[in-house]
C-alpha cells in the first residue's frame, strides 16, 4: 500500500470510501449495567488520583469512567436502533504473582431466523438486533440472574495488581494510553467488546468444525446452524468458504496457518489500506540460484530484527565440528567461521536460545535458524535475558539453498591477481507484492495456528498483519484506539457482518 | 455508581452463583480439581502420574468429547444454555460463560508483559500455565522452543 503502483493507488482509494463509510453517521447506544455489591468494583470507595484524562477519584468512578470512554468509542463505530446492554462486573479471577485472567466478555445471547438476517445463521444478540430492528429478548423471562437477556457479559479482575496477582501491576484506568508497564484497560475492553458486538465465530466449534442445532441445544454432526461468520471465511487450500465445509473440513482449515482469508469487502478494502508489505530477508550472493527474498519470522528473544538494513554475511558452522546444530559451545574453528557473521544454524536436538547463545558467545551478529521440517518459518520461542543477538527462522527449502550458497561462494578478501567474493549478503526488507497477514488476492487472514491454540484460533486477525490490529489474538502494547483503516480492520469486519 | 446510560441489575446473589459454579470440560479420563471458586481443568499424566494442565491437543481433545456429547443444555448442571422463542418465530439462545473470551496477561522474565485473549475459560487457564506463554507481543501463544 506505500507503493506507487497503481494497484495500490486504486486499493487505497477503496479503501479511502471505506473509511469515510466507517466514520460516517454512526449512532448506537450502549448500557452498561453494573453486577457489582455496594462497595466493590465499580462501587470500591478507595480514593485514588485522576490519571491520564481519567478525572474520577475513587476506584470504583474510575473503572466505570474507562467503560463508558470504551463504550463512547464503539457509539461512535457502529450503529444500531436497539440499545446494545453490557452486563459488568469486577470479580476474583485466577491470579498468580506474575500471571492473571485480566477479565471475560462475549455475546451472551445468539438468535437466527429473524427477520432481515441471512436465514438459517447464529448471530450474536447485539448484532442480531440491529439487523431485526428491535430487541429480540424483549419480553423473554430473566432466567433468574438478572442480566439474563443482556447482548453481552463481562467480567474483569478485581484484584489484579495486589499481592498474589500480578503483584503491583494494576489495570491502568487512564485513558491516554500512557499505561506504561501497567495493563491498558482501555484497549483490553475495547478488543473483549469487540468480541462481544460479532468479532468472534460465535457458536461453531473451532475444535471440532461442529455447528449447534437449531433449537441451540446441542452440536450435531455436518448440520445445524452455521455461525454469521462463515460466508466470510475461505480457506486457500481446499478452496471453499466454511459455508460448504464438512466438519472435518472446517476442523481442518482451523490449523492451516496463513490459509484461512477474510473475504468481506470492507476488511479487503481495508486491509489493503492498513496492512503492509511482508518483511524479508534480501540475499545477494555469486552463488547462483540463491540470490533473491526470504521469507522469516522473528525471535521471542534478544533484540529485535530492524526493518530495514543490512544484516550481514551468512555463515555456516563448519561439518567438521561435530555441533552444525550449534547445540554445544563452538569450537576454534566454528568460532572463526561466525565471528562478525549471521550464523546459519540448523533446528533440531536443543532450544533456540541455546543455540542462538552458543552463536553469539563465538561472536556472531545474529543467527538464522533454518527450520527442519517444511512449511512457512514459525516464530522462535524461548527467554534468555542475556542474549542480545537478533535471530530469526527461515524455511526449510532456503536454509538448504543458504547454507549451499555459503558453500560455494564463501566470503573471501581478495588479493593481488586474485578477486575476492563478498559471500552471501543478507539485508532486512520487504516484498511490495505480499502483504503481511493477507493472501495473495489481499483478503486478511484469520488466525490459524497449528497445532491449534485452544481458544484463541480463527475468531482473531493472524499475528503476521502489521501493523498490529485490535482484534489479533495478542493485545499489544502500542494499540491504539482507532477502529478503521489506514490504522485497523476491526469495524470494517463488522460492517461485513452487518453492522 | 452512576452512569449516563448505566441501570442496576438487580439478582447479584444468584449472579455470583452462577458464576461460582462454571462448567467444566473433563471426560472419563480426566479427574478435576477444584480451587475456591474456580473450576480447572487438569489431566493425568500418563507418564508420571501426576495432575497436570492439560496441553493444547489435550483440550482440544476433550472439547471433541464435549461435543460428541454436548449438550449445550447439559455441560453444567447449574449454568445450562437456555433456549429462546421470539414471537416471530426466531430461535435464540442465552449461553454460558464457557463461550465468552478471556484476557490473559504473564509477565515475562524481562518485566513486559505478555496479553492475548483466549475464546474460554479453559484455554485461557491453561494458557496461563504453559512456560512458553511468556513471549513477546504478536507472537503466536505457541511458539516452538527447539
Amino acid at each position: 500500500m506505500r507503493s506507487n503502483s497503481p494497484k495500490s493507488i486504486t486499493l487505497t482509494a477503496l479503501a479511502g470510501a471505506c473509511l469515510l463509510a466507517c466514520l460516517g453517521a454512526q449512532a448506537a447506544t450502549i448500557v452498561i449495567s453494573s453486577r457489582d455489591a455496594p462497595g466493590v468494583g465499580f462501587n470500591d470507595p478507595t480514593v485514588v488520583a485522576p490519571v491520564g484524562g481519567n478525572p474520577k477519584t475513587t476506584l470504583g468512578e474510575q473503572r466505570m469512567f474507562v467503560y463508558r470512554h470504551v463504550a463512547d468509542l464503539w457509539e461512535a463505530a457502529i450503529s444500531s436502533p436497539a440499545t446494545i446492554t453490557v452486563s459488568a462486573g469486577w470479580e476474583a479471577l485466577t491470579c498468580t504473582a506474575s500471571s492473571a485472567t485480566l477479565g471475560s466478555a462475549g455475546a451472551w445471547n445468539f438468535w437466527h431466523d429473524f427477520s432481515n438476517g441471512t436465514p438459517n445463521r447464529w448471530y450474536p444478540q447485539a448484532l442480531a438486533n440491529k439487523i431485526y430492528g428491535s430487541d429480540l429478548s424483549a419480553g423473554q423471562p430473566d432466567d433468574g440472574s438478572g442480566y439474563g437477556n443482556v447482548d453481552i457479559k463481562t467480567q474483569f479482575n478485581i484484584n489484579l495488581g495486589n499481592t498474589g496477582c500480578l503483584d503491583g501491576l494494576p489495570f491502568y484506568l487512564g485513558v491516554d494510553g500512557n499505561a506504561g508497564s501497567k495493563v491498558n484497560f482501555v484497549t483490553t475492553l475495547l478488543h473483549e467488546l469487540g468480541h462481544g458486538l460479532g468479532f468472534a465465530i460465535g457458536l461453531t466449534s473451532t475444535a471440532s468444525g461442529r455447528h449447534v442445532n437449531a433449537e441451540g441445544s446441542a452440536y450435531v454432526t455436518d448440520g445445524g446452524v452455521p455461525s454469521f461468520w462463515e460466508d466470510f471465511m475461505f480457506d486457500n487450500t481446499v478452496n471453499k468458504s466454511w459455508l460448504n465445509m464438512t466438519d472435518a473440513e472446517r476442523t481442518a482449515s482451523a490449523i492451516n496457518p496463513l490459509k484461512l482469508a477474510w473475504t468481506g469487502v470492507n476488511a479487503v478494502a481495508g486491509a489493503l489500506a492498513t496492512l503492509k508489505p511482508t518483511p524479508v530477508i534480501n540475499v545477494v550472493t555469486t552463488a547462483p540460484g540463491a540470490t533473491g527474498k526470504y521469507d522469516y519470522a522473528t525471535a521471542s528473544f534478544g533484540a529485535a530484527l530492524p526493518a530495514s538494513g543490512n544484516l550481514g554475511t551468512l555463515a555456516n558452522i563448519p561439518a567438521a565440528s561435530n555441533n552444525e546444530l550449534g547445540c554445544n559451545a563452538f569450537d576454534a574453528a566454528s568460532r572463526a567461521a561466525v565471528f562478525g557473521k549471521v550464523a546459519l544454524i540448523s533446528r533440531g536436538t536443543c532450544g533456540f536460545v541455546v543455540k542462538v547463545k552458543n552463536a553469539q558467545n563465538a561472536g556472531a551478529t545474529a543467527v538464522l535458524i533454518k527450520d527442519n521440517a517444511p512449511g512457512a518459518p514459525a516464530g522462535l520461542g524461548g527467554s534468555d535475558p542475556t542474549i542480545t543477538i537478533p535471530s530469526a527462522r527461515i524455511t526449510q527449502a532456503a536454509g538448504v539453498t543458504l547454507s549451499a550458497a555459503v558453500a560455494a561462494a564463501p566470503a573471501k578478501v581478495g588479493s593481488r591477481g586474485t578477486p575476492g567474493n563478498p559471500g552471501v549478503v543478507a539485508s532486512l526488507g520487504t516484498d511490495p507484492t505480499r502483504i503481511a497477514g493477507a493472501d495473495a488476492l489481499g483478503r486478511p487472514l484469520l488466525y490459524t495456528p497449528n497445532p491449534r491454540i485452544a481458544g484463541s484460533s480463527v475468531s482473531h486477525w493472524d499475528v503476521s498483519a502489521t501493523p498490529n490490529l485490535l482484534m489479533e489474538p495478542n493485545i499489544n502494547s502500542d494499540l491504539t484506539k482507532t477502529l478503521v483503516p489506514p490504522k485497523d480492520l476491526t469495524v470494517p469486519l463488522l460492517k461485513d457482518v452487518g453492522w | 455508581m452512576v452512569d449516563k446510560k448505566m441501570t442496576p441489575f438487580p439478582g447479584l446473589g444468584l449472579a455470583m452463583a452462577a458464576l461460582m459454579a462454571l462448567p467444566l470440560q473433563v471426560s472419563a479420563q480426566t479427574p478435576t480439581e477444584q480451587a475456591g471458586s474456580d473450576k480447572l481443568t487438569v489431566v493425568r499424566d500418563a507418564e508420571t502420574g501426576q495432575l497436570r494442565a492439560p496441553t493444547a491437543a489435550e483440550l482440544d481433545a476433550m472439547q471433541l468429547r464435549a461435543d460428541r456429547n454436548l449438550s449445550l443444555g447439559t455441560r453444567a448442571a447449574t449454568q445450562a444454555n437456555l433456549p429462546k422463542v421470539h414471537g416471530s418465530g426466531a430461535r435464540g439462545v442465552r449461553v454460558t460463560d464457557d463461550l465468552v473470551g478471556y484476557s490473559v496477561v504473564v509477565r515475562n522474565a524481562d518485566g513486559s508483559l505478555s496479553k492475548r485473549c483466549f475464546e474460554s475459560k479453559a484455554a485461557a487457564e491453561a494458557a496461563l500455565k504453559r512456560p512458553d506463554f511468556a513471549v513477546r507481543p504478536s507472537f503466536s501463544a505457541k511458539l516452538e522452543t527447539e
